[in-house]
This record gives structure tokens, C-alpha cells and sequence, in this order.
């Protein structure tokens, strides 16, 4: 079955996790969201203005830290329920239920990714600190941000590393034990069929939005609203395609042909 | 007395637009801008624009007032508001502050903008 088709079998709950996206991005941005959309459409510089758009921008804040503290708890059990749902076809409510099962599996893929990746960084941290210590005299200002850039730049193909891992390691979770899905995971995410996979649905899923976001000025409320909702969910079914795709590459039951 | 001090002791002349609001008032438009000025102070003008570009009204602002208060009644819609439209002071380090864009969005464009990012961002962090 070819990464296309797998991705649309698991569209119930690819919605679900559109509208649970949707219901927590509409509560972090209730009310301030309103209120500081209504204080920038009448932009005034003055100083007191400036300063009240600060603290409902603050409050802002706050509620979307809120938001991402519950999507970042709530994500392991969507993502293996997605991936059950991709794996077998079988009911949403099935797929969830048994999603539940697996999140201590998840949770702990994750932090053994988490450490690895912190392990793996920690040279570059190293190399920078020790770049801005030797630069830290130099006159050239820019030079020594340059060099820090550089010795950073590394942690950004690294952490995609462990991100593509941990999609193949959750994937794999599904049949075998933790430590073997996680080992599985990280030599599939070597391999460059799964690194270049993985990389385009990842750069549709920042592009696509961003070049919606930028065209969405030109139009008015509806279509704006409506080409930005399909966007986020495209780039769900994008990812859900490629979640389809590392389940056929870490197990070998599912037949990959796309 | 103003050459000296833009001169030799590197004095600025700055202006900015402090706040500007507009409105349908009646039977026309009315548009209100406040503005202030640090530095040396020279004499300039304020220029309201329409949609299309137009000049729809010029203020001038005298050297000797520290702040501007006007209220320009307009037949059309302002889009623009701009302080020192034919960029006479140079010694001004900042002209950002002295245009303000009046064309209207809605708060409801934004709110769906910003709503889409909101559900952008969570994506990011989700499943």
C-alpha cells in the first residue's frame, strides 16, 4: 500500500488533531487574542497606547504558554494513535483507546531521544562557548557572531536528525520493545530515502503555511480565513502521508510503493 | 542660533506621529494626529493621503509649536498619514515614526491570521 493511501486512512484522525489544534489555539488566543488584534487594526504610537498593547500582548503569551504546555502532554497519545490508525485500518475510537496504551512507550522514546540529542549538541554548545571566549575581545563584532552562528548551525541537522528518529522509533514501537524501536529508529533515520522523506514533508509543513500566511493579506476575512484552515490541514495530511511512510520503512509487514 | 547646534555639537531635529486615528464624522471624514518634536526645531508639514494616493491635505507645523494638534476634515477616506512629506529633514535618524498607516483591517483578518498561527505553532510542537 503505497505512503499516499496510508496517509488518508488515518483522516478521522487527522481532523481530530486539526480541531484539537484549532480548540487550543482559539483558547490561547481568547480574550487578549481579540483584544490585541482590535488595539493593532487601530495602531496608535503614543506611548501609553504602546504600553497597554504590551500587557494584553503579555497576557497573550501566557495563554498560548498554557496551550503549548497541554499540546506538549497531549502529543504523545495523538501521535501514536495516529500512527495505530495509519498502521491497521480499524475505528477513530478503537485507534485512540488503544493510543492511550502506548504513551509510556512514547513519552519514553522521547526522553531517550531528548538526552541523546543533548549529548550529541553538547560539543557545538561547547565549541561556542569557547568561540565566544576567545572572541569576546575581538573588534570585529560581527566576526565573532558569525563564528558563534557557525559553531551553532550544526545543532539544527542534528535535532531534525532526532526528530525524523523519533518518528521512526514511535512507529516502530508498535511492534517491537522500546530499545529496539529506538535503535531501529535512528538507523532508518540514516538511511537517505527516509532523511529525504521525512525532509520534504517537513519543508512543505513550513513553507506551505508561511506562503498562505504572506498571500492571506490580499483577501478578505472569509477566503483568508478559509485558504489558512485548508492550508493547516493539508500540511496534517502531508504529515500524516509521511508518518505512513516511516511506518512502511520500520516495519516490514507494510509494503511501501510510493 | 539652529545652524550652531545641527552643526557643530551634532544636535538631531526629530519629529514623530504619536498617535493618528480616523473616522467617518457626519457627513465627511475626520482625522486626528498628534505629534511631537526633540532636537532642533525646524519648520515642516503634515500630508494626509487617500487610498489612491492623492494628496487629500497639507498642515504646515511651525518651528515655534513642540507639538502638533490637528483635526483634518476630509471628503475621502485617509489611508496615510505622513509628517515631513517631502523629506526635508535630513537630520532626522528615525522616519519610521513619521508615517502611520490608517487603511482599514478589520480585527477579524487579523484575529483569523493570528488564530492561524496560533494553530501553526502548536503543529509544530503536536503530534
Amino acid at each position: 500500500m503505497s505512503a499516499r493511501v496510508l496517509g488518508l486512512r488515518a483522516l478521522p484522525v487527522t481532523f481530530l488533531i486539526f480541531v484539537i489544534e484549532a480548540l487550543f489555539a482559539a483558547f490561547a488566543s481568547w480574550p487578549n487574542g481579540v483584544e490585541l488584534t482590535a488595539k493593532l487594526s487601530s495602531l496608535s504610537l503614543d506611548p501609553s497606547a504602546l504600553r497597554e498593547l504590551g500587557a494584553i500582548a503579555k497576557g497573550f503569551a501566557r495563554g498560548h504558554g498554557l496551550a503549548v504546555l497541554a499540546m506538549l502532554v497531549l502529543a504523545p497519545w495523538l501521535h501514536m494513535s495516529w500512527l495505530i490508525m495509519l498502521s491497521e485500518p480499524q475505528s477513530p475510537a478503537r485507534a485512540l483507546a488503544r493510543g492511550v496504551g502506548r504513551v509510556p512507550r512514547a513519552w519514553l522514546i522521547a526522553l531517550v531521544l531528548l538526552v541523546m540529542f543533548a549529548l550529541c549538541g553538547l560539543p557545538f554548545v561547547g565549541l561556542a562557548y569557547g568561540v565566544t571566549r576567545s572572541l569576546s575581545d575581538a573588534p570585529d563584532a560581527r566576526r565573532h557572531d558569525l563564528a558563534l552562528a557557525g559553531a551553532l548551525l550544526p545543532l539544527i541537522p542534528l535535532a531534525f536528525y532526532f526528530h525524523v528518529a523519533n518518528d521512526l522509533a514511535r512507529a516502530a514501537a508498535l511492534e517491537v520493545r522500546t530499545l529496539r524501536s529506538i535503535f531501529r529508529g535512528l538507523r532508518t533515520a540514516l538511511r537517505p530515502t527516509a532523511f529525504l522523506a521525512a525532509s520534504g514533508a517537513a519543508l512543505v509543513g513550513v513553507l506551505l503555511p508561511l506562503a498562505a500566511h504572506a498571500s492571506s493579506w490580499q483577501l478578505g476575512v472569509l477566503p483568508a480565513t478559509m485558504l489558512l484552515q485548508s492550508v493547516l490541514f493539508m500540511r496534517l495530511v502531508v504529515r500524516a502521508a509521511w508518518l505512513g511512510h516511516a511506518l512502511a520503512l520500520v516495519r516490514p509487514t507494510v509494503v511501501v510503493d510510493a | 542660533s539652529v545652524l550652531r547646534p545641527l552643526l557643530f555639537d551634532g544636535e538631531p531635529s526629530e519629529v514623530r506621529i504619536t498617535s493618528a486615528r480616523t473616522g467617518y464624522d457626519v457627513d465627511d471624514y475626520l482625522t486626528h494626529v498628534r505629534a511631537r518634536r526633540s532636537g532642533v526645531a525646524l519648520p515642516t508639514w503634515l500630508a494626509v493621503y487617500g487610498a489612491d494616493g492623492r494628496v487629500l491635505a497639507r498642515a504646515p507645523w511651525p518651528a515655534s509649536d513642540d507639538e502638533l494638534r490637528l483635526d483634518v476634515h476630509t471628503r475621502a477616506r485617509v489611508a496615510r498619514v505622513v509628517l515631513d512629506p517631502d523629506r526635508a529633514l535630513l537630520l532626522d535618524p528615525d522616519t519610521a515614526d513619521q508615517v502611520v498607516d490608517l487603511r482599514p483591517r478589520t480585527s477579524n483578518a487579523l484575529l483569523g491570521q493570528l488564530l492561524a498561527a496560533s494553530q501553526l505553532l502548536l503543529a509544530w510542537l503536536g503530534p
